[in-house]
């Protein structure tokens, strides 16, 4: 029987905005809207959130369109996120 | 003799520097990922680290070791009771870790008269500390060879549905520090201090294995 897979946790959500950023350097919200796999509003959410935190900065092109970069705080928290789930998975936990 | 005590005494404390440095990523990662497994983990380590420093300690101190019962006085038998409660507790709390997790989601008594024979069997309250040292040294024995099996077991399951390098890592530990237990088991049954380092460097390895394993997934965070 196939195993339903789990739902992703608040933290992997995270960690996989904060990799697109990271990864596609000035990012537009629809590119981590499709990257991250998620709806509107809860990337409305989570990115307002990583903002308030400081690990990502909200920035603005002449055409006033938004972009998201990654502040030095939000790679810190990659890293520390990444030696985490590694850690973890030694002893079989998952994000 | 002396020689062999002071190896125990260096392996059962950087065992206890290895397990105190697992148990502070294990804090580390908790924090972030907010995990009762890894508390427990955490937990567990700090216990078996602080149970390993003593022992370390009061080996290179006293210059005894579990094999030197006969030779216990009061001071020795009250150290070494503080030592193997303290890992008895460790291997409780990974047990009890791991068992949240999971489900949450007659040579004996030949020793002891040898040893009692050993001592001329002359001064009472001696021999109520051998008895007293054995005993409890040898259910510890006992009662962490059986939690630690408990944790293999789950190892082995974790491992088998992750197929994760790093899982298999951390159950080699586990496995090397079982085996070692079994060991000194042996050795205290013996009486044997050959026996005993075998031991005690089997648990080493285990913990060299745990170290492997902070390396590599401190590693990957490094990227």
């Amino acid at each position: 029987m196939v195993q339903p897979e789990k739902p992703r946790s608040a933290l992997r959500i995270y960690l996989d905005i904060l990799e697109t950023v990271h990864q596609e350097g000035n990012t537009k919200p629809t590119r981590i809207l499709y990257r991250a796999n998620l709806s509107h509003d809860r990337l409305i959410r989570y990115i307002s959130d990583l903002v308030t935190r400081g690990l990502l900065e909200e920035k603005q092109d002449e055409e006033t369109n938004r972009y998201y970069v990654l502040t030095p705080a939000g790679m810190n928290f990659i890293n520390e996120l990444r030696r985490a789930e590694a850690f973890a998975a030694g002893f079989g936990i998952s994000l | 003799m002396i020689l062999g005590v002071e190896l125990n005494s260096l392996l059962n404390l950087m065992s206890a520097a290895v397990a105190l440095l697992v148990s502070y990523y294990a804090y580390k990662s908790n924090r972030l990922l907010g995990s009762s497994l890894l508390r427990y983990i955490s937990a567990g380590f700090l216990l078996l680290g602080v149970g390993l420093a003593v022992d370390g300690f009061s080996q290179a101190l006293l210059g005894l070791t579990p094999v030197d019962v006969t030779r216990f006085s009061g001071l020795e038998a009250l150290v070494f009771t503080v030592d193997i409660v303290l890992q008895v507790v460790a291997y409780f709390v990974f047990a009890w870790g791991y068992a949240l997790g999971a489900f949450g989601r007659t040579r004996q008594l030949e020793s002891m008269s040898a040893a009692a024979a050993a001592l001329g069997a002359t001064n009472i309250r001696v021999i109520r500390i051998l008895v007293f040292s054995l005993t409890l040294y040898l259910f510890a024995q006992l009662g962490i060879i059986v939690l630690m099996l408990f944790v293999v077991v789950q190892g082995v399951f974790i491992y088998s549905k992750s197929g994760s390098t790093l899982a298999l890592t951390v159950l080699s530990g586990f496995i090397l520090i079982l085996v070692a237990h079994g060991i000194l088991f042996l050795s205290v049954i013996y009486l044997s201090a050959d026996v005993y380092i075998v031991g005690t460097l089997i648990q080493f390895l285990g913990f060299l294995s745990l170290l492997y394993f902070i390396y590599r997934s401190s590693r990957i965070g490094a990227a």
